[in-house]
């Protein structure tokens, strides 16, 4: 009875409300700020986001898809999060954090008078619940999860040496070695801090009832429709505008196009580039916002075959592939050409260094200095699916064949199935081989030590271009050790330089994401991890 | 009386039907013009329909539109392969995906409809509780349990789609028989002592071709739906086959600024079908000895 | 009567069990480790263990088999689904409601219509009535679906707004379904509240959500009625009995539907019963279409998510009510035509 009298709030009264108030307005010199619509963020609400497929669980710890962690965003608090729209680290429910010279143990103290959804006080102890029914296999809440697949993933098991409870409000995290990116890790949605009350009462069953500290509190959720989320008034961070936001799941991305076109949902997620064209011209009244996506696409040159051991012949194929045609005719326009390996959107990127520019005569220049006059013959590899940071890998490969042909490079196409592509790459039987890589973490450490260090060139490796620059692999590896981030990023510039100079891969493109939404929704950020927080958002009437 | 009409053969009177019945004639003509397209579609086809134009050529418009140009008379789709092209060599499968499962539905059902109804007793009930296990899955998911077990692809579609066909006709033919099996004529053959082959043949199974027609047309025209179905869920043909269901699923994206994409196969679909099931309807008033006595 | 009943359940208890070994078989049928293949690209050696032992993968496959129909007929546990992570048996109990009400939507509108046409055309055979009928029929039956779907979308929801395009209930409803829904049928939870509060509200959206996935889903068992209808009809018409009736003087009408309606239902009872199987193919299309989170839906996704366990216990049940489906049909058949007996 009670939620049903909220319900109504919702829905019904704030009709009415604004109905009295320009009644009042027409009267009176008085007109009420509402009927503006856009000055002032409007209190109450319904968000309706739509989106490709319901969340598999609710809790942030099990899943890695989007569509769970997306809803586990307003749910949920970190230590440490992701200052609003970058991949800069600010406090969360930490409100500081020192860190021992050496760099191996991490101390976190809590914001005070935090509180979950059902009133169990956040401290020291619901920290080490958390993270600890992930790492420690003895843990009475390990069981409830068949596999805690980021803290995994991530290499927190056996990071993560010990975890202590300095006071109620503090705790002390030690590592096995120093890793600076372990900060950026504990930003991630898998290390949320979930209420150990709820989680004893209902086991397994937490994932079905998930209770945060986060912006926005679980109502209810309809298997296959839709998750209901109610904003949560005591929020210690900024408090939620929105009344309500409701996760609507509508799989087939035509059905959402139409939904989103008959103004059933206010946004749509995932669009195709080739709806946002339809959603521009067919929808006047709505926006459409986009973001470069924490990736890259590239082609990596096997640096131990030749005739790719030579700079100048990988340095010439970047000068002749025409990456605007791609981004233009296989991204249609949803991608940004890449010049580092790394995406802008990180700190750390550097802006100094400059594409190869596209030039046929300075390509087949460099070839002949490379002792190359005629051009060679090679193969390469391309990917059999389609992945967020490369739409069609056959099209790329396609089109690089084409440029390449110009001068007088003979390439050959070939594919696997995917698990073979990736087992083929990875062991290095390729000559050139199309890839890419969705961040985790945001920390230029994700991508330039996992793809470009000479650490990981023994296979199976993930640098599957094979390149073992010694300087950059120490740079590298100095920027895992040092916790200063200003530091850290001046080291990762000069390693971008160094990898631009060698030229180990072409980088491609960059894919970006795009949101369209109805013009009465306000506030909203697009964040590089694509998570969807929607405390800064607010409904126009 | 029955007898003297069935003196002429069925044949006969289903070309004369055809040829006296305008609508009929048109049909019969729109299908065997569509099979003859299938068969010279290499000869047919302007461009080749997988030739993609990535940079300048997608989305073109049908050439009576502005921006269309005659080259692509029908438009281009999303990656700027040729509709008409696609059209044309689309038929090739989906009359192949229409056809060659209701073949083999038929050749499975209409044997055990007979034995099941005309036996009777204890062949009937086994062989209706193995239709029962057939019939129990929805065709369509019958075909996406083959097709998730053993891949995607044209020939296990046609399986799954011909196996889902079956049970229908043997239900059909089954409770035919049981109809005409209670007949006077029926009776009085068996009393007089001939053999069930013979009593089947001479005197059940004209009696239910006007059914199996009717049902035939019906199950081509699902068989063609059903695979469209499946290439729109993802579990058709392999892409980049043309094939009429497969290019409808890829143009539903593209409603708002590609109807071509849409409105051409299915306009093809459409006209198939619609023709075949004319058709149908016509050779069963033909066939069926009641109807064409009036 | 009844014992016709009792020995039809009976003789299903095979073909279930049958039913149940052949999808078991097909799991196994699975090319390469069964447990790899599930747990996917980011497969962990823990996620293959955890589903080598959820599906007893380490023993043979005869003991695997007793075990899930031991599980099944004891505890009538269908498993566990890998995917969602949780017991399949409630996935199903949301699935389920929401397929049915869609069917029987569909339903309400083909069985009516599509016997209306049929009798319209055989009765006024040859004449414009009976073209038009036809005509309506053929359309439907030679109609795809989805492009019918996107049809009814583009004019009722986005032209002209009445209708929406998706879903089972508006977001704004004071309705939510998780906490609130009695029967997982929309409309009928909403009926029951109208009847209960005066409100009708909730009934309203229901009605307004399932009306466009409810016509295109019922367009091909309409064609198909239709035509049946038609064609038993004139089958009967054209019989002696009924050229008798006529003669003795016996008003058209009553002729009509006293004995050829009764002769022709028989034929008219199979086939809206094997449409049972139509309408439940074709909500697999439209459910995606219309975001219908049905069976159909929840079966498609288990199939591209490799959730084998789900594939496995949702065809088992679908196997079940179809197998239910037909039993009805037979014993329709039988009451019907008291004929039939004697050959059975």
């Amino acid at each position: 009875m009670n939620r049903r009298h909220l319900g109504k709030v919702l829905g019904g009264h704030f009709g009415l409300l604004l109905a009295a108030s320009v009644l009042a307005g027409t009267n009176a010199t008085f007109i009420p700020s509402v009927a503006f619509g856009a000055e002032t963020p409007r209190e109450g609400g319904v968000l309706i986001y739509g989106r490709g497929g319901d969340s598999v669980s609710l809790d942030p710890a099990k899943e890695t898809d989007g569509e769970s962690l997306n809803v586990c965003d307003n749910i949920f608090d970190t230590l440490v999060q992701f200052k609003l729209g970058t991949t800069e680290i600010e406090p969360g429910l930490a409100e500081s954090w020192s860190v021992t010279p050496d760099g191996t143990s991490y101390t976190f103290k809590l914001r005070p008078n935090v509180k979950f959804h059902d009133g169990t006080p956040l401290d020291a102890d619901a920290v080490i619940f958390s993270l600890m029914r992930q790492h420690d296999a003895k843990h009475e809440a390990y069981g409830y999860a068949k596999a805690w697949n980021y803290w995994n993933d991530m290499g927190m098991n056996t990071l993560v040496k010990a975890m202590t409870k300095v006071d109620a409000n503090t705790v002390k995290i030690e590592l096995a070695r120093p890793e600076a990116p372990f900060l950026a890790n504990m930003a991630m949605q898998f290390a949320s801090i979930v209420s150990p009350t709820a989680v004893r009462k209902f086991k397994e069953d937490f994932a079905k009832n998930p209770v945060g500290t986060g912006p926005f509190k679980f109502v209810s959720w309809t298997k296959g429709e839709r998750i209901v989320l109610d904003a949560n008034k005591e929020f210690w961070g900024q408090k939620p505008k929105l009344a309500r936001v409701i996760f609507r799941s509508i799989p087939d991305s035509s059905a959402r196009l139409n939904a989103f076109l008959a103004k059933e949902i206010h946004m749509m997620n995932q669009p195709t580039p080739d709806q946002v064209a339809t959603i521009k011209q067919r929808r006047p009244d709505a926006s459409v916002m986009d973001a470069p996506g924490m990736n890259v696409a590239y082609l990596a040159f096997n640096v131990q075959k030749k005739p790719f051991d030579n700079a100048k012949v990988r340095q010439a194929l970047n000068t002749a592939v025409n990456k605007d045609a791609i981004i233009k005719g296989i991204y249609s326009g949803m991608g940004m050409a890449a010049v580092n390996p790394i995406p802008p959107s990180l700190w750390g990127y550097n802006t100094s260094v400059k594409q190869y520019a596209y030039s046929i005569e300075r390509s087949k220049q460099l070839l002949k200095e490379a002792g190359f006059p005629n051009g060679f013959k090679t193969t390469l590899y391309y990917m059999p699916v389609s992945r967020p940071y490369m739409p069609d890998g056959k099209k790329v490969a396609e089109a690089i064949q084409a440029d390449l042909k110009k001068i007088g490079v003979e390439v050959s196409l070939s594919t696997y199935e995917w698990g073979t592509y990736l087992d083929k790459t990875k062991n290095g039987e390729h000559e050139m081989a199309l890839l890419g890589w969705s961040g985790d973490n945001g920390d230029p450490d994700n991508f330039l030590h996992v793809l470009l260090s000479g650490e990981n060139t023994k296979p199976p490796a993930a640098n599957i271009a094979f390149y073992n620059n010694t300087r950059v692999t120490d740079i590298l590896r100095q920027a895992k050790t040092v916790s200063e981030q200003s530091k850290r990023a001046s080291l990762y510039q000069e390693a971008q330089t160094i990898i631009h100079k060698d030229a180990p891969w072409i980088p491609i493109a960059h894919s970006r994401v795009a949101m369209p939404m109805d013009k009465r929704v306000n506030g909203y950020v697009m964040t590089p991890n694509e998570t969807r927080r929607f405390n800064t958002v607010w409904l126009a009437k | 009386m029955l007898h003297s009409v069935n003196a002429r053969s069925p044949w006969v009177r289903t070309w004369t039907e055809i040829r006296g019945n305008k609508l009929a004639f048109l049909s019969f003509g729109i299908v065997v013009a569509t099979a003859l397209i299938a068969v010279f579609a290499p000869w047919l086809a302007p461009h080749s329909p997988e030739a993609m134009q990535l940079v300048e050529g997608r989305l073109l418009p049908p050439f009576f539109m502005e921006g269309g140009n005659t080259s692509h008379v029908l438009g281009t789709d999303a990656t700027g392969r040729d509709v008409l092209s696609r059209l044309i060599y689309g038929s090739r499968v989906s009359l192949c995906i229409g056809i060659v499962p209701v073949f083999f539905g038929c050749l499975i059902g209409i044997p055990v409809g007979l034995a099941a109804g005309y036996l009777g007793g204890k062949v009937d009930e086994a062989l209706m509780r193995v239709t029962d296990i057939l019939l129990a899955f929805p065709s369509i998911l019958l075909a996406l349990i083959i097709v998730a077990f053993l891949g995607q692809g044209i020939f296990n579609l046609m399986i799954a789609v011909g196996l889902a066909s079956a049970p229908a006709f043997a239900r059909i033919v089954r409770s035919a028989v049981l109809s005409e099996r209670n007949r006077e004529y029926v009776a009085s053959a068996e009393s007089l002592g001939s053999a069930t082959p013979r009593i089947v043949w001479r005197h059940i199974f004209p009696n239910i071709t006007s059914s199996l027609i009717v049902l035939f047309t019906i199950n081509f025209a699902s068989a063609l739906l059903e695979a469209a179905g499946l290439s729109f869920l993802g579990l058709g043909v392999k892409p980049p086959t043309a094939e009429w269901g497969a290019m409808l699923a890829d143009g539903k994206n593209y409603f708002y600024d590609g109807w071509w994409m849409i409105v051409f196969p299915g306009i093809a679909i459409f006209l198939v079908v619609m023709s075949l099931n004319i058709l149908g309807d016509s050779l069963r008033d033909a066939l069926d000895p009641r109807a064409a006595k009036r | 009567m009844f014992a016709l009943v009792v020995r039809r359940l009976l003789f299903s208890i095979p073909v279930l069990l049958l039913l149940t070994l052949v999808l078991f078989l097909a799991v196994k049928l699975v090319p390469g480790d069964a447990a790899l293949v599930m747990a996917g690209e980011r497969a962990t050696p823990e996620k293959v263990e955890y589903i080598r032992q959820a599906l007893n993968l380490d023993k043979p496959w005869y003991t695997q088999y007793g075990m899930y129909i031991w599980r099944l007929v004891t505890d009538f546990d269908l498993g566990q689904s890998l995917f969602h992570d949780r017991p399949i048996a409630d996935l199903l109990s949301t699935a389920v409601p929401a397929t049915v009400e869609l069917g029987f939507a569909a339903l309400v509108i083909a069985l009516p219509v599509g016997v209306v046409l049929g009798i319209a055309s055989a009765v006024f055979r040859n004449t414009l009535i009976d073209k038009a009928a036809t005509s309506t029929a053929l359309a439907g039956v030679s109609m795809p679906i989805f492009w019918l779907a996107l049809i009814l979308m583009y004019v009722f929801s986005i032209q002209l707004g009445w209708l929406p395009t998706s879903g089972r209930m508006s977001d704004e409803a004071l309705f939510d379904p998780a906490l609130d829904s009695v029967t997982r049928m929309y409309t009928l939870d909403g009926l029951l509240i109208g009847l209960k509060t005066g409100e009708w509200e909730v009934f309203q959206y229901a009605v307004k959500h399932i009306v466009l996935p409810a016509v295109a889903l019922s367009t091909i068992p309409m064609a198909q009625i239709s035509r049946m209808t038609r064609s038993s009809f004139l089958e009967v018409l054209g019989q002696d009995f009924i050229r008798t009736a006529r003669a003795k003087g016996v008003r058209p009408s009553m002729v009509i539907f006293k004995h050829a309606f009764r002769n022709a239902s028989l034929q008219i009872v199979t086939v809206s019963m094997l449409q049972a199987g139509t309408i439940f193919g074709g909500a697999v299309i439209t459910e995606t279409m219309f975001a219908w989170p049905g069976l159909g839906k929840v079966l498609v996704e288990s199939i591209s998510s490799r959730d084998f366990p789900m594939v496995q216990s949702g065809t088992l049940f679908v196997g079940c009510v179809f197998v239910l489906f037909n039993l009805t049909a037979d014993v329709l058949y039988g009451l019907l035509d008291p004929r039939v007996k004697k050959g059975a």
